[in-house]
């Protein structure tokens, strides 16, 4: 590498940024290995493109503008899927979120303490089904439970948390 | 929003919803920007918990509350942690595509000072700026700009639109506010960008959605605009930028030395859209596609004095210009580019193409309506005798075909077929020294086959585009008699050589209809086919 200082800054940036990024694009394509092609291409482009930008605190929203494109050309190619948004929903999701990135990172750094406030129990649940390379039907079948019935303790954890991370994010905006 | 909505939206992230729930949650979505919002937030959940996990299964052994308390979703980067480092690169080599980084240039620039980056340059044609610009930088910061000539698409960080056409001054101030000295613009303004503003020396026009044009005369300071859709605020060009008038979808004004006007005509049709710039740099190649050595005939589809004539623009050729026959002129990629639509059984174009040949390319641009009959003609050579042409799909969309009289071994789709109502580009590309036949479907290959003609040429003799005419052999069988086209047919080369995989490529990309136009074509529903054999 001739300057391995901007390689090792684009890798920052990106390690800063990519939780924030995934969920911008995760807003509207869902299963994991479709967010990881997405997320393949606007790492590239964003490399490619890394020249042009000059304040690296620019980088997340910059890089999510790139990951609406992306979203689009990959939508596209799956627009015939069954459960696939259509593409006037994609564009808007998408557009009414790139303003979100600041808002977004603080909300996945609340997730931290929201989580702390589950049960450990709940919350060992949820971090195993969320693990690389385990699913929640595994997960299911070692706990002796139903896949429906874990499903819906899931989803109750998970608006928990949704709920728990707004209030957080309204409570530091109320004491600032 | 209620409970059962964010029931719904949880379902469908897990897959876990019906399709009639999924379209009754797609109306819902639309219709609510809570909802939306909600969206959001749970896939904030999801890859916040995924992230949280993925920093636990790559760390070194803690307690179970250190494992969550100190590996928060938006700072697995901090360094405070060799192996969370560690597994940072490890993440980064997983999803980083091959050869990447490692094939490009690494940027010099200085990451440390500068402001943000405010719009990006996304599409342009034959673009000269002034002196203080580089060719090539795709960065706008705020500053003037003088776009001598060509057109540019940029695009804002806050998600507008802006096409200048040049001649054009203007200065970009910052990511809402851009002011037009000189020249002609379109923005296309999502709801991000609400309040978007074009602003002249006695006027600004700010958007409050979704896209107008202007035009400003730079020796007068005249200014026109038109909305084409949304609403537009015309407000006084002082400190206290007072409500002049709001303008509406349709209709456009004028404004001059203090006086607005509305206007009945403004010119509508002048104002460059980012359609425009295809046509544009398409326009602008033609002179190089003529000079492509090997090309035998080119037709643009470019309506001619006399409409039934498809011409030949390469001069001094011995392949003359096409009879059109029954197929009517309709618009192509681009507006103001012309096709020709095929629609009824008896539609073609009679294109003679004299000579014998070792090697054969065909490249057209179609957009294929349906698939009515068992196998649809692109440009087959008429009756079915050895060394004749044939390139055409079945009802999937598959290419088939080749030269007729040669043996076709080792023939297999290897892409996604061609899909209906998109614009796509198909190659094909016969070399009797390789023995091989390959079709490309938007720069890749969809059908490969090889070749096994000991003595035969490629003879393509009269042909039809769109059309087939059989012989006797198929008097009887009407399915396999009537392949005609069902769609539109934009811009058809021939070459007496093979193309090259770059050729090709590069083929696709000067020819693309839109900046958003995607390569990728979904893929078959149903098992691939094989051939027989």
């Amino acid at each position: 590498m001739d300057d391995p200082l901007s390689h090792e800054t684009f890798i920052r940036l990106l390690l800063r940024h990519q939780a924030g990024i995934r969920a911008f694009i995760g807003a509207v394509v869902y299963r994991t290995e479709d967010i990881d092609e997405i997320m393949q291409s606007v790492s590239l482009v964003a490399w490619r493109k890394f020249d042009s930008l000059v304040d690296p605190e620019g980088f997340g929203r910059w890089a999510c503008v790139i990951a609406r494109h992306e979203v689009l050309k990959f939508q596209r190619s799956k627009a015939r899927d069954r459960f696939v948004l259509d593409e006037g929903l994609v564009e808007r999701i998408l557009s009414e979120g790139e303003d979100e990135l600041p808002a977004r990172e603080c909300r996945l750094s609340l997730l931290d303490r929201c989580l702390d406030k589950l049960p450990t129990s709940r919350r060992e649940l949820l971090l195993q089904v969320y693990s690389p390379g385990c699913t929640a039907r595994a997960v299911a079948e070692r706990l002796g439970k139903s896949e429906d019935g874990l499903y819906q303790l899931l989803r109750r954890l998970r608006l928990e948390l949704k709920d728990c991370v707004e209030l957080g994010l309204a409570q530091e905006r109320g004491a600032s | 929003m209620n409970d059962r909505d964010l029931e719904m939206l949880d379902a469908w992230r897990h897959d876990r919803l019906s399709a009639e729930e999924f379209e009754i949650l797609q109306e819902k979505l639309r219709a609510d920007a809570e909802l939306r919002a909600a969206l959001r937030s749970l896939a904030e959940i999801d890859e916040g918990l995924t992230a949280i996990a993925m920093a636990r299964a790559c760390a070194p052994a803690a307690s179970a509350h250190e494992k969550v308390g100190r590996f928060s979703a938006v700072s697995v980067w901090i360094p405070w942690s060799v192996a969370l480092t560690a597994c940072g690169i490890a993440l980064m080599a997983w999803w980083w595509p091959r050869g990447g980084p490692r094939e490009i240039a690494i940027p010099q620039k200085s990451l440390s000072a500068g402001n943000e980056v405010i719009a990006m340059l996304v599409d342009e044609a034959d673009a000269v700026f002034g002196s203080s610009r580089q060719p090539g930088e795709v960065r706008f910061d705020p500053d003037r700009y003088e776009l001598i000539s060509g057109t540019v698409h940029l695009r804002f960080v806050n998600g507008a639109d802006l096409v200048v056409e040049g001649p054009a001054r203007f200065e970009i101030r910052d990511e809402f506010r851009t002011k037009l000295s000189s020249g002609r613009v379109r923005a296309i303004v999502p709801p991000t960008a609400h309040g978007f503003t074009v602003m002249t020396d006695e006027v600004s026009y700010e958007d409050v959605g979704t896209e107008f044009g202007l035009s400003v005369d730079g020796a007068t300071g005249a200014s026109r605009m038109h909305v084409f859709d949304g609403q537009v605020n015309l407000r006084r060009g002082d400190a206290e930028g007072s409500l002049l008038k709001s303008v509406f979808v349709g209709d456009s004004v004028g404004f001059h030395d203090g006086q607005l006007e509305e206007l009945s005509d403004a010119n509508v049709g002048s104002f460059p859209s980012p359609g425009d710039i295809g046509h544009l740099r398409w326009v602008s190649q033609r002179k190089q596609r003529l000079a492509d050595p090997g090309l035998i005939a080119w037709f643009p589809f470019e309506r001619n004095s006399d409409p039934s004539l498809l011409v030949n623009a390469v001069q001094g050729h011995e392949v003359p210009d096409g009879r059109i026959s029954g197929a009517r002129w309709a618009t192509g990629r681009w507006q103001g580019k012309q096709s020709l639509w095929f629609d009824q059984d008896s539609d073609f174009v009679e294109i003679n193409i004299p000579g014998k040949f070792q090697e054969f390319s065909v490249a057209a641009w179609l957009k294929v309506e349906r698939f009515e009959n068992e196998i649809s003609a692109i440009l087959n050579s008429d009756l079915a005798n050895n060394g004749g042409l044939h390139i055409q799909m079945n009802r999937l969309g598959l290419p088939r075909g080749g030269l007729l009289g040669a043996g076709r071994p080792n023939q297999r789709w290897v892409g996604n077929p061609v899909p209906t109502s998109k614009w796509v580009h198909l190659v094909s590309v016969l070399s009797l020294p390789e023995k091989r036949h390959i079709i490309y479907v938007n720069g890749t290959p969809v059908l490969e086959s090889g070749i096994e003609a000991n003595e035969l040429l490629i003879n393509p003799c009269t042909c039809r585009l769109g059309n087939w005419l059989p012989n006797a052999h198929y008097s009887n069988d009407h399915a396999g008699r009537n392949r005609s086209l069902c769609g539109l047919v934009d811009e058809l080369s021939i070459w007496n050589r093979a193309l090259s995989v770059s050729e090709v490529e590069a083929l696709t990309e000067s020819g693309r209809p839109s900046l958003l136009w995607s390569r990728e074509n979904p893929p078959l529903k149903v098992p691939m086919p094989r051939f027989p054999g």
